[in-house]
């Protein structure tokens, strides 16, 4: 039998839940993973990871790390983000990164933004992906929103399908001080990234809120759980995608 | 009042100086220094801590930066600059701002390409030139530090084509008979573009609609592409409309 093997690049390999994210992929033999990362964290990424390290400046390394990929996902955050200039920095190597997946004929693009950017919303508002964010002025806030927007002129002006997941931090017991904090568990994140992974939707825009916490009444899950019960091969996807946000027609 | 001009020595920054000048004590700044500066420091917008110390005690800053084709220097200059400029207006609590760029840091191909009476209150969709992305990433941040503090009020200019009272477009060595034919919808003379950018300094903040504010400055011009509305309405700004003689043979 004849297996389609689907190259994946992977950036910011040397964060704990991209890694996280790599060990898992990894063990699926369909999937042809490749790690990157910023050059200057050579020295301190997991060892068990085979990392392409570039400074996605160039288009022409960018273009040879990329080539030959099928889906590309990336981070609207790094720990690489310290201040004003590393913010520029990493816009500009999402932009570069995008450029190139655009040239190399990527046809998928998951891209990991954050639900910090409805932080400035009061808590007793449900919040799905219909409404527009509202980012504070913190450097990670901001890179989230700016990255997001660079991401989405790509989806505008090219035929590439993309994903913009938004997730809360990662559920780490004792980073959990009350029952109401919203998190995500690697389970559930490893899930909706093999979904995203393997599903089409049907808008080549899309925007999913991800989290863990069922407790949570702040962001909506209904759409993620839509998603999740999508399979593209049987299904409508223009059903699917268009009447949950909507609600359903009386 | 005093005003900080960022990117004071471009095409655009010595006609505003020469306006506002009489009437207020301006500080120019940019890299490198040209004749007419009267009261000039050299600046490297991309620095923040320069930014912060060259913005104290000013009444408003007006950013006429820019840089539009190297990736590097256009993230520099359009992106950062402009989030340096809004730190120093958080920072010293400067209450008006006033930010330029062309007009595809709101109407990008997806508007241009299809529509007419285009207005100056759509969402952005610069498209992905490096230009129209990067400056329309710095009108994002102008827009998330108006929204996180409460006494930032920011309007954006957008221009695109400007042309000279001998109908000479900036940066172009094309002769009148050469441009007659090829009239950008989106054009002024750069007189009327300082004239404009003088208005939104000169505008009770408390009779602005939002504390982000964004107006396309262009002549009236019969192509009805871009509308130039809001900026006639809320501005009180009246075009010369010089350009007539080069999308009509009735002189």
């Amino acid at each position: 039998m004849i297996v389609n093997i689907m190259n994946i690049l992977i950036t910011t390999a040397s964060e704990i839940s991209s890694e996280k994210l790599i060990l898992f992929l990894i063990k699926n033999k369909k999937y042809n993973i490749k790690c990157t990362e910023l050059s200057v964290f050579k020295e301190s990424y997991n060892k068990d990871l085979d990392v392409v390290f570039n400074n996605l400046q160039d288009s022409k390394n960018i273009n040879l790390l990329i080539d030959k990929s099928d889906t590309l996902i990336h981070f609207a955050k790094s720990k690489f983000i310290t201040d004003n200039n590393s913010l520029n920095i990493y816009l500009r190597n999402t932009y570069n990164l995008l450029f190139s997946a655009i040239q190399k004929g990527v046809k998928k693009i998951i891209f990991i933004s954050d639900l910090d950017i409805f932080n400035q919303y009061p808590d007793n508002y449900i919040i799905n992906e219909n409404w527009q964010p509202k980012p504070s002025t913190k450097i990670l806030d901001l890179s989230s929103y700016l990255s997001e927007f660079i991401v989405k002129e790509y989806a505008r002006s090219f035929p590439v399908k993309v994903i913009n997941l938004r997730i809360p931090k990662f559920f780490e017991q004792e980073n959990l001080n009350n029952k109401d904090e919203i998190y995500i568990t690697f389970d559930d994140y490893f899930k909706i990234i093999s979904h995203a992974i393997e599903q089409n939707t049907y808008r080549d825009y899309e925007v999913i809120h991800a989290h863990s916490n069922v407790s949570n009444l702040k962001f909506s899950l209904n759409k993620m759980n839509k998603f999740l019960s999508l399979d593209s091969e049987k299904v409508n996807l223009h059903e699917i995608f268009e009447e949950p946000i909507y609600g359903e027609e009386k | 009042m005093k005003v900080l001009i960022l990117g004071a020595n471009g095409m655009l920054g010595p006609w505003v100086s020469k306006l506002l000048k009489k009437d207020y004590e301006i500080i120019e700044t940019d890299l490198a220094k040209i004749d007419s500066n009267i009261n000039f420091y050299k600046i490297d917008i991309s620095n923040l801590n320069e930014v912060l110390k060259i913005s104290q005690n000013v009444d408003a800053i007006i950013n006429l930066s820019v840089y539009r084709n190297n990736r590097d220097l256009a993230f520099n200059v359009n992106t950062l600059g402009t989030y340096n400029m809004m730190r120093a207006a958080e920072e010293h609590k400067i209450p008006r701002i006033i930010n330029t760029g062309p007009h595809f840091v709101l109407a990008g191909p997806s508007f241009e390409t299809y529509d007419f009476n285009i207005n100056s209150d759509i969402p952005n969709q610069p498209g992905v030139n490096i230009y129209a992305l990067t400056k329309s990433l710095g009108n994002e941040i102008c827009k998330i530090f108006a929204d996180n503090n409460d006494f930032i009020y920011v309007q954006t200019l957008l221009f695109y084509h400007l042309y000279s009272k001998e109908l000479i477009l900036g940066g172009s060595d094309k002769k009148f008979d050469k441009l007659r034919e090829s009239l950008n919808p989106f054009s002024v003379t750069w007189e009327d573009a300082a004239v404009a950018i003088k208005l939104a300094l000169e505008i009770e903040l408390e009779k602005l609609d939002s504390r982000a504010e964004t107006y396309f400055i262009s002549e009236d011009l019969p192509h009805r592409k871009f509308m130039n509305s809001k900026a006639k309405n809320k501005l009180g700004w009246i075009p010369s409309n010089k350009l007539k003689p080069l999308w009509s043979y009735d002189e």
